[in-house]
């Protein structure tokens, strides 16, 4: 009884302080995307990736179209150096929406969310920001979560002749071509305080370990990160996700 | 010694490189197993057509057999206009990071224009060059069908990429189709292979 008292009135200085920052500041954050006790820690993405077509948002400043080449490829500098490695973008299907990329979420706020506790903005007024103007590129999480490398598009023509004039039989073990790599890229839910939508794009280095953040210079030394930065970003993005139908993600996966 | 040609192809605008196989090391139990040597030889007044009275053979090879059926070396149409347009973008490339360029420009100047010349051989229709912000060279090419290329070439930031390798995507309608390592010679002979396929 005790403890839904403290919970009410924690709501109620919440809310408060919330009206306070609107009028005072004209300053208000959506609290449908902030993290929720009775979500999930962390939605599991190889389980949601096979059952449906899951979209993760990166907001850039305005001005997308100058981040694109003649070809028609993302430019190398749209991503910096110090983004790379955990990089941060946000999932739709949930609560998170187009128009929340506005906010920039900062400090104690963007810190990972350890589940099992609720979260009120009061907590966070100076951890937050809204852009002046924002862009954003999509992408389909099956482009980014598990690539690897060599790939080959399985029964499809194109893939077949390119194979068979590489001549790459010589490099089949078994049924498949020899690795090149061992490392693996997965998007990971990473929800923080105030954005439970938040993920991350992560690479592991040849020697299976997770490339950490502010480590940017490790990841652009592995092959595979050099393909996922270089080649899949660059080519796989999507403009416009209006195009594209954007599956509601079910109640059952982070709840 | 004798040697059989291998393969032929455009080294820059002024030479041919000819890959020759070295017969010689060819022996049963012989561990180095196949053995190719490069030759270089100057082009003729007739660019694009050099003819194998033209060629100029390198000092060390000239008690050499050469073998093969190569009178005559025809460039593709489109190399002329290629290899201009490679050059501009790499021109670009280094004004966009003309510190790092200058600071590595032998190295740098020596991968570009030779994997430029590999290049121009493919019938792209747009092209685009970047230095990228990891030190590498990124080549992006275009042709007819949205069929796009990208290329990945390390100046050796790439802990596990080999100096004669590079990292290459290949995307039909934005599509991810194949991606892997392989050299860049092995690359544009079979993707050449596999335009023309069609």
């Amino acid at each position: 009884m005790l403890q839904k008292l403290r919970y009410w009135l924690r709501v109620f200085q919440d809310t408060c302080s919330r009206v306070k920052l609107y009028i005072m500041e004209q300053r208000a954050y959506p609290r449908c995307i902030l993290s929720n006790r009775r979500f999930n820690p962390e939605i599991d993405i190889t389980h949601l990736v096979d059952k449906q077509d899951v979209f993760v948002i990166r907001t850039f400043p305005p001005g997308c179209e100058n981040l694109i080449t003649e070809v028609g490829t993302l430019k190398d500098k749209a991503i910096p150096t110090k983004d790379i490695a955990t990089l941060s973008m946000n999932m739709l299907g949930g609560a998170f929406l187009i128009h929340h990329c506005i906010y920039k979420v900062t400090g104690k706020a963007s810190l990972r969310w350890p589940g099992k506790i609720d979260v009120f903005i009061s907590d966070y007024l100076t951890d937050f920001e809204k852009l002046k103007g924002y862009c954003y590129f999509a992408y389909n999480v099956k482009d980014l979560h598990n690539a690897k490398i060599p790939f080959i598009l399985t029964d499809n023509k194109d893939a077949k002749k390119l194979f068979r004039q590489l001549e790459l039989e010589s490099e089949l073990e078994g049924k498949k071509l020899k690795s090149k790599t061992n490392g693996e890229s997965i998007i990971a839910h990473t929800p923080s305080y105030l954005n439970y939508w938040h993920v991350e794009l992560l690479v592991k280095d040849t020697d299976g370990k997770f490339i950490q953040r502010d480590e940017g210079n490790n990841c652009v030394r592995n092959t595979l990160c050099s393909h996922i930065y270089e080649h899949i970003l660059s080519v796989k993005f999507i403009k416009d996700i209006s195009k594209h139908s954007v599956a509601p993600i079910n109640e059952v996966e982070y709840k | 010694m004798s040697a059989a040609i291998q393969d032929v192809r455009p080294y820059n605008n002024q030479s041919t490189k000819i890959s020759v196989f070295d017969t010689d090391f060819n022996q049963p139990g012989n561990a180095k197993g196949l053995q190719y040597e490069y030759f270089y030889f100057k082009h003729g007044s007739n660019f694009g057509r050099t003819v194998h009275n033209d060629w100029i053979l390198m000092p060390e090879y000239e008690d050499a057999t050469v073998e093969g059926n190569i009178s005559t070396l025809s460039l593709p149409a489109w190399y002329s206009n290629n290899i201009e347009k490679l050059k501009l973008d790499i021109n670009n490339a280094a004004s966009e990071k003309l510190d790092w360029y200058k600071k590595n420009e032998s190295k740098l100047k020596s991968k570009l224009d030779t994997t430029a010349n590999l290049l121009a051989e493919l019938p792209f229709i747009k092209s685009n060059i970047e230095l990228t912000q990891s030190e590498n060279i990124k080549y992006t090419l275009l042709f007819p069908d949205d069929k796009l290329l990208l290329i990945t070439q390390s100046l050796g930031s790439i802990e596990d990429l080999n100096d004669d390798e590079i990292l290459f995507s290949f995307f039909v309608n934005r599509e991810l189709i194949m991606s892997n390592v392989t050299e860049t010679s092995l690359l544009v002979k079979g993707f050449s292979g596999y335009l023309q396929s069609r």
